[in-house]
């Protein structure tokens, strides 16, 4: 597995189209954060990370998609798929390398937002009154959101040979797991039964109580679940290929 | 076949994970994180609920068919409500109940009798068979004590907060709403809350909000001419003082004084510098000078000074101000007006913990006297960026348009609000008009003059007369604490009242349960100075420097392959 995961990691960090990825969603985040006037931090007048907790998950949405997207659909694409499954490796070996690698590549995007965490608490006021517990809580639920969305990606990039198809699938997939089950909540034909039940299908719930800098083991298990179940979707698209 | 076998696998595996949710909604854990424990229940609580020494029952009115946000809310109801059983056991009941199983005329009925009782219904729509229904709701709990009962509203409805905050601020408020409540009932009466009146004092219209808040909160609200009568009523928990602007003479002195020695609790809400806005139409400046109300030497005695200046502030609300004209349209612009400042509560005091920035206007400081028998906390400060100019101080327009440098501010966190608890001594010691006074009075029992307090008296003294008076604009009465800061087109609302209400919570709390109302996240203030001198330089550091670690680590990588390739 380790084989794998390495592999994948060496060829993300020699293609151009990763890096601008990452600097696309940096570039979003701090302008979200620091730059435009309706959600920046600097003109609330408050030291806090919000704006960025509630905005990288829409980032998300791209970003996740474009680490994952080639995971499979390039293997299928040249054809090294074959070559792949003739090593001594398990179906769950390959997979698992290929979903840690995305992790750690969305664990790497992630990283240097860090930076808006020491420059708030720089400016903030007295210096450092900033809640790193909650700060921290909150980048726990934005990592095993990450978690979640990379193994829809993973998944989609199975279904396709073809990226940018893997890309808009991922991206649709994981719109919906993350908002979709909150739309239909609010179809008036769940008011009041199981629209509580149906909210709780979908991530944003979850993302949220997290966010305020909880860790509920109730959202350490959905997540979790999410993540595997997709991985184990992946392996059932693998083998009908086969 | 190995095929099919293997999607079983699967599909088990899936339904593993499926009962795994089901259990662990049921068994869970929460680690909360944040700083101040923000969602979970206080030592506190926990010591108050195993000391109860009679059956509480609590009815919640939050039930049945209700949308998800509400939901929501029942359970974290639910879950606080356990979370005191295991501490309370048998000494606490709790029922969930759904008046929407009852008929029409019933339901009426009780929605009656809730409504009397402070509930404030809500409306929603919710499905009832099959169709869309608009239902009266009411999200609150009524709570009954040794045949005493008093009623909490659960749901924290402000009006313009969005619905996820409304919904944050109510889970977190849940612990101390329900244990508040619980100590209100333990008293045999409601708390009484006075504002004192004949010494022009703010009137009771412009007090409107303040007052609806104390009534909301269970208080009973009365107001007393101390002009009149032989002495403050026993009666009064609370004595609140709101600016008065004429002398007390000695007579009225004396019965505050007394009211203090006998158990007293008073809040000081004092401006000792006459300035209205109003003196600067049409003028470039105006000078502001002291105002004697004649209490200096009482609250000396106590062990505060409120001393003859004016606090300017670098952390401040803004001022709008006509700039010149055209097209016969007033020009207005908004100005940074350091004598409103921004006073910063005492992270260190539960009456001043977790709030937001509180407004205030012409302030000056307070400083404490040494006195051995009184402890003295401070409540509010200005920020790092003040200073105190001594009366008469020149107020002048251009202020506004000058650099404000912070280098001329370099007084920090100035006391404006001070906390002061122990054995206060009589004012009256030693004075001739206390005999005097006592003569006429001494036969009558509750009258007797007495020199010391109680070892436990306590009073709060804020040098802002104007905290939690409701201003006016043009007609408009505006919510106490209302000011512009930041975004000039975002008026906020500062935490004037909240402050207020810990304070008289925080004087009749014996429990210190106040300790655990807590306040969200979103409270912690930016260094409005530091932002506004390095805005630009903040947002390109936070814009590049995470590019640039990224370019780095991608040249590194670059070279570090080429090298291991070209080996």
């Amino acid at each position: 597995m380790l084989g794998v995961f390495y592999k994948e990691i060496k060829q993300f960090f020699s293609s151009l189209v990763g890096y601008i990825a990452i600097g696309i969603f940096l570039v979003l985040s701090a302008l979200f954060t620091f730059v435009f006037p309706s959600t920046s931090v600097l003109d609330s007048g408050f030291a806090t990370l919000d704006t960025f907790f509630s905005n990288a998950p829409l980032f998300y949405l791209f970003l996740i998609p474009a680490i994952t997207m080639r995971l499979f659909a390039e293997e299928y694409n040249k054809g090294t798929i074959e070559l792949l499954i003739t090593k001594p490796l398990t179906e769950n070996q390959i997979i698992g390398g290929k979903f840690l690698a995305a992790v750690a590549v969305v664990v790497f995007a992630l990283l240097p937002t860090l930076v808006y965490y020491f420059s708030i608490k720089k400016i903030a006021f007295p210096v450092g009154n900033v809640d790193t517990g909650g700060i921290m809580g909150s980048y726990m639920g934005l990592l095993l959101l990450g978690i979640a969305f990379v193994a829809i990606g993973t998944f989609s990039s199975a279904l396709t040979n073809n990226q940018i198809i893997s890309f808009l699938v991922a991206v649709l997939l994981s719109f919906l797991c993350y908002m979709g089950f909150d739309f239909i909540a609010q179809l008036p034909v769940f008011a009041g039964k199981l629209d509580y039940f149906i909210e709780h299908l979908g991530m944003n719930t979850h993302y949220l109580s997290m966010s305020r800098g909880v860790i509920d083991t109730r959202d350490l298990v959905y997540f979790i679940s999410i993540a595997l179940s997709f991985l184990l979707f992946t392996k059932m698209v693998l083998n009908l290929k086969k | 076949m190995k095929a099919i076998k293997k999607h079983i696998n699967t599909v088990i595996v899936l339904v593993i994970l499926l009962v795994l949710n089901i259990i662990s909604s049921k068994i869970y854990k929460r680690f909360d994180l944040t700083e101040e424990k923000r969602y979970s229940i206080s030592n506190s609580t926990k010591d108050f609920l195993k000391n109860l020494d009679d059956v509480v029952t609590i009815r919640v009115y939050l039930t049945g068919n209700l949308p998800s946000g509400m939901k929501e809310l029942e359970k974290s109801i639910e879950t606080t409500l356990n979370e005191f059983k295991a501490y309370a056991g048998s000494n606490l009941q709790y029922t969930f109940v759904d008046l929407s199983k009852y008929d029409k005329k019933t339901q009426e009925e009780e929605g009656k009798i809730l409504y009397k009782k402070g509930l404030t219904p809500i409306n929603l729509t919710v499905v009832e068979n099959g169709e869309q229904t608009q239902r009266v709701i009411f999200p609150g709990a009524v709570i009954s004590y040794k045949g005493r009962t008093i009623s909490t509203n659960l749901l924290e409805n402000k009006v313009g907060a969005d619905q996820f905050d409304i919904l944050n601020n109510s889970i977190v408020l849940l612990e101390y709403k329900f244990a508040n409540s619980i100590q209100k009932l333990q008293r045999t009466h409601p708390p009484l809350v006075a504002f004192s009146t004949g010494h022009g004092e703010v009137t009771q219209e412009n007090l409107g909000e303040a007052i609806q808040e104390l009534q909301s909160k269970q208080f009973a609200v009365s107001t007393i001419d101390l002009t009149v009568g032989y002495k403050i009523d026993a009666m009064v928990d609370v004595l609140v003082i709101p600016n008065p602007t004429q002398k007390f003479n000695e007579k009225e002195k004396y019965k505050i004084d007394q009211y203090l020695m006998r158990g007293g609790k008073i809040i000081w809400l004092l401006d000792h510098m006459a300035v209205n806005m109003d003196s600067l139409n049409g003028k470039d400046f105006f000078l502001a000078n002291a105002r004697d109300v004649n209490l200096t030497d009482m609250l000396f005695k106590y062990g505060a000074r409120i001393n003859d200046d004016l606090i300017l502030d670098l952390q401040n609300t803004r001022l709008q101000i006509q700039t010149g004209m055209a097209n016969n349209q007033p020009q207005m612009q908004w100005f940074n007006w350091p004598y409103f400042n921004l006073m910063i509560g005492n992270s260190g005091n539960p009456a001043s913990r977790n709030l937001a920035p509180i407004t205030g206007s012409f302030t000056s400081s307070i400083d404490t006297i040494k006195n051995k028998n009184v402890q003295k906390e401070i409540l509010l400060t200005s920020s790092e960026y003040s200073k105190a100019l001594f009366a008469p101080v020149r107020v002048y327009i251009g202020m506004v348009k000058d650099q404000l440098n912070p280098a001329i501010f370099q007084q920090k966190n100035i006391p404006t609000g001070v906390y002061l608890s122990g054995q206060f001594e009589s004012v009256f010691d030693d004075r001739a008009f206390a005999g005097a006074y006592a003569e006429m009075t001494d036969t009558i029992d509750d009258l007797k003059y007495i020199d010391v307090s109680s070892p436990n008296a306590k009073m709060i003294v804020v040098s802002d007369g104007d905290l939690i008076t409701n201003k006016k604009a043009r007609g408009k009465t505006l919510p106490v604490g209302y000011a512009t800061y930041g975004n000039e087109n975002k008026p906020m609302v500062f935490d004037n009242l909240p402050f207020f209400m810990n304070c008289v919570e925080y004087l009749l709390d014996d429990n210190k349960l106040i300790n655990t109302r807590s306040k969200e996240i979103k409270l912690r203030q930016l260094d409005a100075t530091k932002v506004k001198e390095s805005k630009k330089s903040i947002q390109i550091q936070n814009l590049l420097y995470p590019l640039i670690a990224i370019l780095i680590f991608a040249f590194a990588y670059g070279f570090i392959r080429k090298r291991t390739y070209a080996k």
